[in-house]
Order: C-alpha cells, then sequence, then structure tokens
C-alpha cells in the first residue's frame, strides 16, 4: 500500500522513537506541524500500520510571579545574596527598609531557610536578626530556570515542580494527548512512498526512476480560466471576408461620412425618392457640404437623373438639384463603395467587396439597430449576365453553409433586373438571405462602366445572429462583460 | 444592397381578387404566382391576403391590378378598358394655384360595379399611392367623388382659407378651411403641406360646390359609395410625373371594376392639356439585349409571348426587335433593361441554370488588415477581452463623462436617441462606459477595442471641417489595485512587438491622474495616451476600481 510523504515520515519517526510517541514528540522529530500529525495518524491508522490512543500529560506553565522569580531569582536566593553582601545578618526592619522582598516572599524564603537551615531568626538587642547559617543553593532554583527556558520537568524534578506550584510559580494542566503505537504491520511495511511533484532534482539525480508519482482524482473540475479572446462576433465577419477573399474578391471601403451624391444619386435614386428624406438618412453636420467628384460625373449623372442623358433611358424627369447632391450623411448602404470602386477600376474583369458600418434610422429593437454590418459585393466582366449572378449567390450561400436557395424577382433603383436570393435553413426555413441585381444603365454609363456589373448584398447582421445563436440584434455588440467571457463558439 | 425602399403591405380578399382575375385561385398557387410578380405574400388567412410589394409596381397596390397581372400572367382574357363616348370634362384652373399646389390631372369613370370591398380596395390604394409616389401627399395627393353629385365644369382654384366653408368628410357640419386644419384627424396630419400658403387650393364643381380641399380632405356629399356608379378621380401635386402616374394607376383599376374612361380637359392659363394622356409609351426590345442580360436564346415571337403574360402589348418590327408598348399603369419602364427583367420573371427565374463567372481575379484584404491582425492577436495573447462598440455615440459621454472636453464631432442632424447622435473620434470613453457597465463581475478586467473613429478636422477658413476616418486601438484594466506601470507595460509590449520602440513622455490630462499620465511617441511621432484613469472620470462612470488605460491612434504609423 502506496504511502504518502508525509505519512512515510510520521510513520519512520514512530519506528525511530521506539515505537511509541505523542504527537509533539513525532512532530518535533519530523518537522510536521503538530496539526497534521492527528489527520496523518488517521489515515495511516486506516491502513492498519498504526494504533493510535489518547494519554493525558502534563503542562507546566510559569506564573506572572513565577516568571519573575525566574529572572531576579527565587526569594531565598535573593535573601542569600543580600545577607552576604551585609557580612552575613540583617535585621528585620532593615529588611523591610530595603524592600529587596515583598512581605509575602520574605515569608517563603524564611520558611524555606528554616526547613532547610540556611536562615536563622535571633531576637538580639531589642531587634530580630536574620543570619545566613549555611551556603546553601536552593534546589528550586535550576527546575524553575529550566522550566522557564521552555523545557520539560525531568522525571526526578516532580517533586520540586509540587513545591513551585504551592508557591504560586507555576500551573501544573493536565492536557489530553494523541499516542501513537506502531504496529506489527507497520514495522514491517516496506511502504513505497508515492511523491506528490516530481522536481527538477528528482530529474536531474536519477532518483525519478526509484519513486512513484501519486494518482490524482483528474475527474474533479479545474479551476475556471478568465482569458484574452476575440470578439466572437468580429470573428464571424472575418470569416465571411475569407470566403470572399477565397472566391477572389478584393476588399474595397469607402467612407462612413459620405455625400449623397455617391450614396444615392450615382445609384440612380431620385432625389424626391422617400429613402432619401430626413427620417431615413442620418443626415450629418459639422462636415462641409460636397459631392467629392468630378464636375464631368456629376454633369452625367444630372442628365441621366432628368433625362436619361446617353443612357438609353428616359431617366426620373425631374428637375436634379447638385445642393442636394452636395448634403453630408452617414452612409446607409454598402453599395456606396461598389460604385467608388468602380469608378476607380474601369478596367474588367472587376470583382470587390465592401463589409462594412452602415446607419439608418429606424426604431431600436431587438432585431433593427440604427447602426449594422453591411456586405456587398460586384463582379463586372463583358460576359457577365443574370446566369452569373445566380451562380455568385449560390456559392456565396453554400460557402456560408446553405446548400438549398431559391430566387424570386425583386427590386432596387439601381439594378435590373433585381433578384432577391432565399437560402433554407434547417429549423428556421427559408430565410431571405441576399438583394442583388445587374446594375442599371443608367448607373454604368455615368461612371463609364462598358461592361455588365453584378451587385449583391446582404446585412449581415441577421446571419450573424442565426450563426451565434444570438435572438436580439443587439446583443452582437453586447456590453456584458460575463457573456464575452463565457461566449464560446467555433 | 438591403437598401430600404418604402415596402407597401397590401391586404385583399381573395374572392375579390379571384371573381377580377376569372380565374379560380387556391392558396398555394396564388402564393406562388404572387412571388413571381415580385410579391412576398406576408400573411393568409381565410379570405384575406396579405403580401409584401416593390414600390416599382404601383398598379399592384390593390386587388384589381393585381388580379388584372395574374390574369394576364396566367393566360386567362383579359378585357380591355372601355373608354366612353362622352366628351371629355372640363377643368379650369385658375392662376392662384400655381405658387400653392401647380399641378391637376382628372378622369372619369362611368358604370363602374362598386361594393364595399371595392371601396376598401379604392382607399387603401390611395393611401399606398400617397406613401410612395405621393410623398405623403406632398407631391401627389388623389381625390375621389361620385360623379352623379357634382356638376361638371370644375374649377381648381386657391382660396384664402377663409374664403372656405365646407362639410368635410365624416363630419357633420360645415367648417372653415382653417378650422377644418385643426380639427379633423386628416387636417392635423397634413396641414403642415398648405399651412403656410396665404391660400388654401379648392376644387369646386360648376355651382360652387366643394369636391375637396387638396391634399387634405374631400367633402361629405360627394364621397363615394357602394351605390356609386360614375366615379370622378382628381391627383393634385407639386410635380407633374407622379401625379400623372397616380391618376393612371387609380383610373386604370376602376377600369377593372369595369368603368369606362372619360377624359377630362384641363385648361391652364397658358396651355390646355387631356387627361389622362392618350399617348402611349412605346419602348423597344431587341433579342440581343435579351440574350446578353438573360443568356436566354429566344425567339423574338417567344419573347413577345413572355411580355403578353406581363400585361404588355409587344409587335414585331424585324426579325430581332420588337416595339413594346407600355400600359398606363406601368410607371417603371425607363429602359430596355426594364423590359428584359419582366421576360426574365415570366421565364421563371428558377429555370435558368446558374454558372460561376468565369473571370480569373485574385482576392485581397484592404492592406490595413494586417496591422489589425497583429494587434488584435497582441492584445489577446497579453490576456485582454476584445470589445466592441458601437461606433455611435453621444457628447455626453465623449466629452463630458470623460472630461475630454467639448469638440468637432460628426453630428446627426435628426438623431433617434440622445444616446447614438454623434459618431465616436475616440474609443476610451466607450470602453470605459462598458466598464461602468460590468462592476458586479470579477475582477481584474482586462478590455481593448481595435476599431475605426472619424474626426472632424478644421479645412482652413470654412466653418465646417472635414471628415478624417482614423483607426485606434485601446486597452483598459480595472482591477482593485492598479499601477501605472501595469498599464504602461502593454503599450510597451505592444509596440515592441511591432519591432517599434514606445518612448513615453509626461503629458498632463484631465482624463487621467496627475503626474501619472503619458503621452506615447514611436519614431518621433506622437501615437497615443497612457496613464491612470482621473477618480473624477471613474465615479462619472459608475467605475467603483481603479483604471489604468491607453489608446493609440494607429493611422498615424502609417500617414
Amino acid at each position: 500500500m502506496s504511502l504518502s510523504q508525509s505519512e512515510a515520515s510520521l510513520l519512520d519517526a514512530l519506528r525511530r522513537l521506539g515505537g511509541k510517541a505523542d504527537a509533539r514528540s513525532v512532530a518535533s522529530s519530523t518537522g510536521l506541524p503538530e496539526s497534521s500529525v492527528f489527520p496523518l495518524s488517521s489515515l495511516l491508522e486506516a491502513k492498519g500500520y498504526v494504533r493510535t490512543s489518547e494519554s493525558m500529560r502534563r503542562v507546566v506553565r510559569l506564573t506572572g510571579e513565577g516568571e519573575y522569580c525566574a529572572e531576579m531569582g527565587l526569594p531565598e536566593t535573593r535573601l542569600a545574596k543580600l545577607l552576604s553582601s551585609r557580612g552575613g545578618e540583617v535585621s528585620m526592619d532593615e529588611l523591610g527598609e530595603l524592600g529587596t522582598l515583598k512581605p509575602k516572599e520574605l515569608q517563603a524564603a524564611l520558611g524555606w531557610g528554616r526547613r532547610t537551615g540556611t536562615f536563622s531568626v535571633e531576637k538580639r538587642g531589642g531587634k530580630t536578626r536574620v543570619a545566613l547559617k549555611a551556603d546553601r543553593a536552593s534546589e528550586l532554583e535550576p527546575v524553575l530556570k529550566k522550566l522557564a527556558a521552555g523545557g520539560e520537568p525531568g522525571a526526578g524534578e516532580w517533586e520540586a515542580v509540587r513545591q513551585l506550584q504551592e508557591r504560586g510559580l507555576v500551573t501544573v494542566d493536565a492536557v489530553k494527548q494523541l499516542v501513537m503505537e506502531v504496529t506489527p504491520d507497520g514495522m514491517a511495511a516496506s511502504g513505497e512512498v508515492a511523491l506528490n511533484v516530481l522536481t527538477s532534482d528528482l530529474l536531474k539525480s536519477g532518483k525519478w526512476r526509484e519513486v512513484r508519482l501519486r494518482p490524482y482524482d483528474v475527474s474533479a473540475s479545474p479551476p475556471s480560466l478568465s482569458i484574452g479572446k476575440k470578439h466572437p462576433y468580429l470573428e464571424f465577419l472575418e470569416e465571411v471576408k475569407e470566403i470572399l477573399i477565397g472566391m477572389g474578391f478584393e476588399e474595397a471601403s469607402s467612407p462612413y461620412v459620405e455625400s449623397e451624391f455617391w450614396n444615392f444619386d450615382v445609384l440612380f435614386q431620385a432625389q424626391d425618392h422617400p429613402a432619401r428624406a430626413v427620417h431615413d438618412s442620418f443626415q450629418v453636420r459639422g462636415v462641409a457640404p460636397s459631392v467629392d467628384a468630378p464636375e464631368a460625373l456629376v454633369r452625367r449623372v444630372k442628365a441621366a437623373h432628368e433625362s436619361g442623358g446617353d443612357t438609353g433611358s428616359r431617366g426620373w424627369g425631374y428637375d436634379w438639384d447638385i445642393e442636394v447632391a452636395r448634403r453630408r450623411l452617414l452612409r446607409t448602404q454598402t453599395t456606396t463603395s461598389s460604385v467608388r470602386y468602380l469608378w476607380a477600376h474601369r478596367e474588367p474583369p472587376v470583382k470587390a467587396f465592401c463589409l462594412s458600418k452602415v446607419f439608418r434610422p429606424d426604431v431600436i429593437d431587438s432585431r433593427h439597430m440604427v447602426e449594422f454590418s453591411q456586405l456587398d459585393g460586384i463582379v463586372g466582366d463583358p460576359s457577365i449576365n443574370v446566369r452569373h449572378l445566380l451562380g455568385v449567390l449560390k456559392e456565396f450561400a453554400s460557402r456560408l453553409g446553405f446548400s438549398e436557395i431559391k430566387f424570386t424577382p425583386g427590386y432596387f433603383p439601381f439594378t435590373e433586373p433585381s433578384i432577391e436570393a432565399y437560402a433554407k435553413h434547417p429549423k428556421l426555413g427559408w430565410i431571405e438571405c441576399l438583394g442583388s441585381g445587374l446594375f442599371r444603365p443608367e448607373v454604368l454609363e455615368p461612371l463609364g462602366i462598358k461592361f455588365p456589373v453584378i451587385a449583391w448584398g446582404i446585412g449581415i447582421d441577421r446571419l450573424a445572429m442565426i450563426r451565434l445563436g444570438v435572438s436580439d440584434i443587439r446583443d452582437l455588440n453586447t456590453s456584458n462583460l460575463d457573456r464575452l467571457r463565457s461566449w464560446g463558439w467555433w | 444592397m438591403g437598401l430600404v425602399v418604402s415596402i407597401p403591405t397590401i391586404t385583399v380578399s381573395i374572392n375579390d381578387l379571384s371573381s377580377l382575375a376569372g380565374a379560380d385561385l387556391p392558396p398555394g398557387k396564388l402564393t406562388e404566382v404572387l412571388s413571381d410578380l415580385k410579391c412576398e405574400v406576408e400573411s393568409l388567412e381565410g379570405d384575406e391576403i396579405t403580401y409584401e410589394v416593390t414600390s416599382d409596381r404601383p398598379d399592384l397596390f390593390s386587388s384589381e391590378g393585381a388580379a388584372r397581372a395574374i390574369a394576364h400572367y396566367l393566360g386567362r382574357p383579359v378585357r380591355e378598358a372601355r373608354h366612353s363616348a362622352l366628351p371629355p370634362l372640363e377643368l379650369r384652373v385658375t392662376p392662384s394655384v400655381a405658387g400653392v399646389r401647380p399641378f391637376i390631372v382628372a378622369a372619369a369613370l362611368r358604370g363602374v360595379t362598386m361594393s364595399a370591398e371595392a371601396i376598401v380596395q379604392i382607399m387603401q390604394l390611395q393611401e399606398k399611392l400617397h406613401n410612395t409616389y405621393g410623398s405623403n401627399r406632398k407631391k401627389a395627393s388623389i381625390g375621389i367623388y361620385d360623379l352623379d353629385t357634382v356638376a361638371p365644369g370644375f374649377v381648381y382654384d386657391a382660396l384664402p382659407p377663409g374664403e372656405i366653408r365646407f362639410i368635410p368628410l365624416e363630419s357633420d357640419r360645415e367648417m372653415s378651411g382653417r378650422e377644418i386644419l385643426e380639427s379633423t384627424p386628416k387636417g392635423r396630419d397634413y396641414a403642415g403641406i398648405i399651412q403656410h400658403f396665404e391660400r388654401y387650393p379648392l376644387l369646386t364643381d360648376s355651382n360652387g360646390r366643394v369636391l375637396s380641399m387638396p391634399p387634405i380632405i374631400n367633402s361629405e356629399d360627394t364621397k363615394v359609395t357602394g351605390e356609386s356608379h360614375n366615379i370622378l378621380v382628381d391627383v393634385t401635386g407639386t410635380e407633374e410625373k407622379a401625379v400623372e402616374v397616380c391618376l393612371n394607376v387609380v383610373a386604370s383599376a376602376l377600369s377593372v371594376r369595369g368603368g369606362a374612361l372619360q377624359r377630362v380637359e384641363v385648361s391652364y392659363p397658358d396651355r390646355v392639356v387631356e387627361t389622362p394622356s392618350a399617348e402611349r409609351q412605346r419602348q423597344r426590345l431587341s433579342q440581343g439585349a435579351v440574350r446578353a442580360v438573360s443568356s436566354l436564346d429566344l425567339t423574338t415571337g417567344e419573347i413577345a409571348g413572355l411580355l403578353r403574360r406581363m400585361g404588355l402589348q409587344p409587335e414585331e418590327v424585324d426579325k430581332s426587335t420588337l416595339e413594346v408598348t407600355i400600359p398606363p399603369y406601368r410607371a417603371d419602364i425607363l429602359h430596355e433593361v426594364d423590359l428584359v427583367e419582366d421576360v426574365v420573371m415570366a421565364y421563371g427565374l428558377n429555370r435558368i441554370e446558374p454558372e460561376l463567372p468565369r473571370a480569373v481575379t485574385t482576392g485581397s484584404r484592404l492592406p490595413s488588415s494586417r496591422l489589425r491582425s497583429r494587434v488584435r492577436d497582441l492584445m489577446v495573447g497579453m490576456g485582454f477581452q476584445e470589445v466592441s462598440t458601437y461606433m455611435l455615440s453621444s457628447r455626453e459621454v465623449l466629452e463630458e463623462r470623460s472630461l475630454m472636453g467639448r469638440r468637432e464631432l460628426v453630428e446627426i442632424v435628426k438623431p433617434v436617441s440622445a444616446e447614438f447622435s454623434v459618431v465616436r473620434d475616440a474609443l476610451l470613453p466607450k470602453l470605459l462606459s462598458f466598464l461602468g457597465c460590468n462592476t458586479h463581475f470579477s475582477y481584474p478586467q482586462k478590455v481593448f477595442e481595435y476599431g475605426d473613429v472619424v474626426e472632424v478636422r478644421a479645412s482652413g477658413a470654412r466653418a465646417e471641417g472635414t471628415a478624417v476616418p482614423r483607426t485606434h486601438v485601446a486597452a483598459a484594466i480595472s482591477d482593485y489595485r492598479l499601477s501605472f506601470e501595469e498599464i504602461q507595460a502593454v503599450a510597451a509590449a505592444l509596440f515592441r512587438n511591432l519591432s517599434m520602440e514606445a518612448v513615453f513622455i509626461p503629458h498632463p490630462s484631465r482624463t487621467f491622474i496627475e503626474g501619472r499620465t503619458a503621452k506615447i511617441t514611436v519614431c518621433g511621432r506622437e501615437v497615443g495616451t497612457v496613464g491612470e484613469v482621473s477618480p473624477e472620470v471613474l465615479v462619472n462612470f459608475g467605475i467603483a476600481c481603479p483604471v489604468g488605460a491607453m489608446e493609440c491612434d494607429l493611422s498615424r504609423l502609417t500617414d
């Protein structure tokens, strides 16, 4: 049966102390704290190596008076010294005046002196005198000093202790103590010691070959670690970006604070369209109004809106106002990023995406937030048509984990044909997934794009919520630290 | 994409719809057909079906147009719109409307079969058109009257409000123009459109009887009921095109109900216009365009068949070109591609085989993403939990609580709440807000955010500045006991691991404790601040444990 290091240590000590010892002795012999001896002895007893019992032990402690005497000397010792220094004799009156001994102490000293014949008390010439008769030290003195130094009374010293106790210099208490006795099994036990820790010393010395390591309860739960972590929502967005990179798309970006020109006008959205009203987009102040585009482009966009310009369209047929186009707002869609990209990349093939924040006024609730993430992607090439749009949507949905997808016609002011795609979710059924279409000629022609471009996009937060198992859109940007700490996902 | 165009929801009775379409429409079939026509069914309960329709098809805003579209789509016979043999009605426009509400168009429909459901539908149509093409009645508003209650020879005028008196719809007494604006529900809702004018628009008949005070309200006496047979429609507004679209759609809907169209001659001071216009829009469509956009190889005959199913009227011009006559209720055909969409819709999107584009391209990330990746990894490696806060914030958080002071920020003109009214130009106040929400969770708390902010920089003498986007990283440690060194060590380690050396220079800041804040410079450039957050700021955010924090503008590294 294996023993822990401490158990082995205790057993060894008992054997060394003659097979039987009390807790105190064992503690001092092993260096173990006395408080751990009891539980260790129980363990050894359970293994049958040790038998425990109780015995009474006398504990001697000095009283305050006893400590004084230990330091200054017993009264008789002090009296003998005094008498010696006075020529062997002193009157009682003088003793009283000197105050070396208190009255009680004097009594005790004289009492001892008479018994031992060391002092005599005589009346001479009207005065009581104390005389030193013999040079004899008190046999209590060494015992008291021993006790004061923390020692324990030896076998023959208990009479002295009794006397000291009578004189109120020590107290004697009876205390229970644990006594352990090695059993025959314990004597024979060669118990392999199992160690708690493997140490560098054991490894270096080679002693590791001789020892066993104690088994742990490995099924018990470990402490919970608080670690550094990335945000699950942001990691999900990274995942989506990786899918797009893998499909050959180049990441693009555009300003958060945009001009209405790029956000709406270039996208052929009429200036009196309801989505441009002050309550459907966040117009901002503090930033200088500007179309942020060259005059030639502005002219062509204006023409497209008013009469169709060179696009082959009728146009919207209203008076286009540059002041409206110069207004600043927080971008409402990442399609804005797509058209800015086209303006900067007019040669095919073109394949770009933007996944970033957009802003729209809305009632804030579990499904709507005024700030959310949107993805927009474009593919442009001379041979691009509706078939490729369906192909890209299908591929993207499949990489997101949706194998079934269906299409219905839709409407966006800047695309024609426009297509909505729905993906089949195992639990939620058909979910509206992607909006898309071919950019209208009124969008492409002013930008100088001479090839078809498909555009597609998605409010990615809805998918994020499904993927991350979140039912409130605000939880994607949770301010609950505990939630973030315990949020596991993959 | 995912652009929110106002999405009207339309409710119709399936019985009414079926009878108008002349077809039996079981729910499954109906849902499918509507979906093919861009209408997404939201609910179907008993006789009632509700669908979302895209705003480019106002003709589908009521059951009449929907029924007609369904009938065409299913190849059912569709009765041609009837025309009345009667001469046009007359409507005179006075000069005073020019400055108030300049345009008016009108039409009469004779022999309409009205019913309770028809009234519901026509009111729904009015409302949806008002909300979309009418821009909440401002651009266009529609009035519908029982023609038999009025004497033709109409006058469209604008009068001082005091001179206007009539019984408005759903009232029992006469009111003045101003009273109507103040005491009727419609008056209060739409007063804003005309109340600032000295004259309000008014439509009257030849006897001076008031038909309506556009755009506010009709009169009670002239209203349409289930017994009306002859209907007069007028549309007034500030935009000619919007007004025409509305009239065309409403007139077409009433013609589905059996009405024969009678035109109205509108005499402006300077011109005379017959409304609705008899002119038909025509748009050419080439076989090549169909093939190029849809990839479908169809003959002109096949294309023509598909267009007819969408209610359009194609005619062959030559072997590869069609000229298509557009019905008056279709407002969405601006370009050849609009017809291609109809061809594709009728053909069936789900019949087209998807194919991936052939062009070879390589994907790539924005250059800034490399630094982002490194920094996030390093912060996580130092045991920080990443936090994601909104870019929108408030001056209270960014300026007051943080003691960072008043400054130029991108500010939303009409925010939905004060909490989201400005764009953040710093991350630290948001992190402190975050910590303030989590004082009951265990410490130490180590959080960071890497994200975009927008600064407003003065541009010369202009009153308003330029919005400059920047990328920041901010980190905070909060614990029962905390020292400056702890957060300083984080900043030092971050830059060291980006192979740069951070130099710390004492620097005062109200946000941090005096003598315990430094600016961080790297390669001689100031990139950020680090320090122990001031107790006053901590109290402002409701944080009861000390916080060491840093914020760096990483855009400075690549400036």
